[in-house]
Formats: structure tokens, sequence, C-alpha cells
């Protein structure tokens, strides 16, 4: 006796056997189902309207610092955003003028991320253990148009820290910090207010 | 006249066959290509991700040298990630059995010290939204988690207030928990293939149902 199921299947194998496959047909589909995939996935990226840079986009006016308050239900400004950590963040722009930012890791699981608007991370740091890190950042755009003289090159001497140099047109900087309690609100939140980020004069 | 018929009536035949031909191979090409890139963007697979338990992260996000798909997931989901270099961010939609988290039960996430410098868990739903509750209770952290003498922690997701470390799930429906792990030894280390290896990440069991 036959299976239920085998007996079901009988005139679709029988049909599906009946069926010439065209190979020639076969091999152009089998290419033409790997452009479309790999055409599809390299576009994603570029068809895609609301990534993180163009969601915060609004809420980050152009390089100048924003402290994000508590994250909440209904006031994440991206999905994923949990409220275990703290956001002070920046969109920078380099066109006009190089970009300092300027941030201070106080402690374990602070953090300081530029990202680019592909979301890529173009420079990451991270707070270490009882020591205060500081952080003087220079963004200059990516390709190498002239932004002006250094102090050093008009014959002034700096006195100020050296900063550590990047290149990128865009992006956004965001400084995270780990969510540590009520207890140490006020601190997160100073700690946080202390984040810059503006545009470097030069001449 | 029957015969001039008979031919059209062949001809349209042979139209037909053709066109059908051609729809049949770009449908095909069209569910082909699309899908799979859909599939490989939105789920992945073993080149991009990373499968711990329930858990799963993207193994590239963030990064410079991340690969189309990750980058298109990425960007699809809109979410802004630390790179992977310094943090992993993992993900779980269903419990250690494989079943479909959901609000109408009671989970117990339960795990040893994790390898980590500072790591968080979050309870949200499956859009990525946080679960409105009254008690304010979203998530726990190394720093505000209550663990035991022995290192071992335990979470409950719960819609109703439970004892210890409780993350309420309200009527949120279908689950997702993150959890980030800054800074592994494994990373700090700059093996990442070892941390996969030797990885120790919570269990979530169900507890019970409605």
């Amino acid at each position: 006796m036959k299976h239920p199921l085998l007996e079901k299947a009988t005139p679709i194998l029988k049909w599906l056997g009946g069926i010439r496959i065209n190979l020639r047909l076969a091999l152009a589909a089998i290419c033409a189902i790997g452009i479309l995939h790999i055409c599809a996935t390299l576009a994603a990226p570029m068809l895609m309207m609301r990534s993180a840079f163009d969601r915060l986009s609004p809420q980050l006016p152009v390089n100048e610092t924003v402290v994000f308050p508590p994250v909440m239900p209904g006031s994440q400004p991206i999905p994923f955003m949990t409220p275990d950590v703290r956001y002070a963040m920046c969109r920078y722009d380099t066109s006009d003028a190089p970009v300092i930012v300027t941030a201070e890791l106080p402690d374990l699981g602070w953090s300081l991320a530029l990202h680019t608007p592909d979301g890529d991370n173009i420079y990451a740091a991270t707070g270490v253990d009882v020591r205060r890190t500081n952080l003087r950042i220079r963004i200059l755009p990516a390709n190498e148009r002239f932004m002006g003289l250094t102090p050093e090159a008009l014959g002034m001497s700096n006195t100020s820290e050296k900063p550590q140099t990047l290149r990128s047109a865009r992006g956004i900087v965001a400084l995270r910090a780990p969510d540590k309690g009520r207890a140490y609100q006020p601190l997160t939140e100073a700690a946080l207010r202390r984040f810059r980020c503006s545009t470097q004069k030069v001449q | 006249m029957h015969f001039v018929l008979h031919r059209a009536k062949k001809k349209l035949q042979a139209i037909i066959v053709k066109v059908s031909d051609w729809a049949i191979f770009i449908g095909i090409v069209l569910i082909g290509g699309l899908g799979s890139s859909y599939y490989m963007v939105s789920v992945g697979s073993a080149l991009t991700t990373r499968t711990v338990g329930p858990w799963k992260t993207w193994t590239h996000a963030g990064r410079n040298d991340a690969d189309p798909y990750t980058r298109a997931h990425f960007a699809r989901a809109g979410r802004l990630n630390l790179t992977t270099e310094i943090a992993q961010t993992y993900l779980a939609s269903h419990d250690s059995k494989g079943r479909r988290l959901h609000s109408s039960c009671v989970y117990r996430i339960s795990g040893d010290q994790l390898d980590a410098r500072w790591w968080s868990i979050t309870a949200l739903n499956d859009l990525g939204q946080l679960i409105r509750n009254p008690s304010r209770r979203y998530s726990f952290t190394s720093d505000t988690i209550a663990v035991s003498q022995d290192g071992t922690f335990e979470v409950t997701l719960a819609r109703d207030a439970r004892p210890g470390n409780w993350l309420p799930t309200a009527g949120a429906g279908r689950l997702a928990v993150s959890m980030t792990l800054l800074e592994g030894e494994a990373i700090i280390a700059g093996d990442s293939e070892a941390q996969a290896a030797e990885i120790n990440l919570p269990s979530i069991e169900r507890v019970a149902c409605r």
C-alpha cells in the first residue's frame, strides 16, 4: 500500500518529469539571479532612506553637540537605541572648516565613536578603569583641500595639546556613557555636557 | 478558411508558450535574485553572523571592512552600532530551545560572569522598541544588576512583578533581547575567532506561559 503523501505527490512528480529543461535558459537564469542578487545587495544601503544618519540628522544641528535625554519608550530616535547608555552626539560637516572634537571618558564603559553616514566607525575609543581619558580630535575633509594655515605656520607657538587628526567629510560623533544607576546620573550628565564639537577657526 | 484559422491558432499558441516561458524566467530571476538578497541582508548567514545559543551577532557591524550584506543590514535597520572591534551586540528573538520569545510567557535569563569589561541586557519588542511599563525598567547593566555571591546572575522577563532582576514585558507581543558586551577579553587580545569558540553567553529558558 502506498503512503497517502506519495499518492498525492505522484502526479506532481510525473508532471515535473515531463518538463524539458532548457539548459541554456537555466544557465542564463542562474547568471541573472546572481547579477540581480549582487546589484540588489550593493544598492540596498543607497536605497534605504532611513539609515541611522538620516533618522538622527533632523535632531542634530551641524557641528554642535546635543545631549540626548535618557532613552524612553516612544522617544527612541533610532531602533534598538537602549537606555543602558546615555548619548551625546554631534553631526559634523568639514566642508567649510576642520572640526575639533573634545571629550572625556571618565570611566569604564564610556566610548567615543565617529560614524560615517554609511554607519562605519572610522574612529572609536573607550574609557579605562579609574583613569580619565581626555580626547581631542581634529576632523579634516576627506579630500586634500587647503583649509588655512596652522598656528605654527603663522609663526605662533601652539601651546595646546596636539589633536589626533582624521579625514572625513561628514558623519556623527557619538559619546556613549553607561548607565551606572541613579546616584551617578548628575556626574554622567556633567561629563556629557563637557563634550564639545565645533569648527576650527583658520587663517 | 478552416486551415487559416488552424494556423493562426497554432501561431498564437506558440506565442503564448514563448511569453509564458519568458514570464517564468523573469519571475524565477526576480524571486531568486531579490529573495536571496533580502534573506542574506535581513537574516544573514554563517559568513556574516555568529550564533551562540539563542544569541546572534553580525560579526562585522560598524567596521570599515564590513561586507555588503552587513552594510545593507544596518542601513535597513537604521542602527548606529559601535564597531565590533570594541563592542559586540547580540540579539535573541528565540529562547535556548528555539521557541519565539513572547510576552505571554515568563523567561529566565541566567548566566555566569561575562567576559567583558562592561555589559548590558535590554528587553525590547521585535521592532527594537522599548516596552512601556509603569516601573520604568528597561535594561540592566553590569553596574546595576544584582549578582549572586558566586558571580552568576538571573534576569526574569515577565509581565508581572518578580523578585530580583525583573524586566517587564507588558503586552509587547513578540520580544527581542539585546545584549551588548564592551571590550571582551578576546577583543582586547585581538582574537575574535577565539572569542567565537569560547564565549559564554546566558541561556534563555521558558519558565511558564499563560
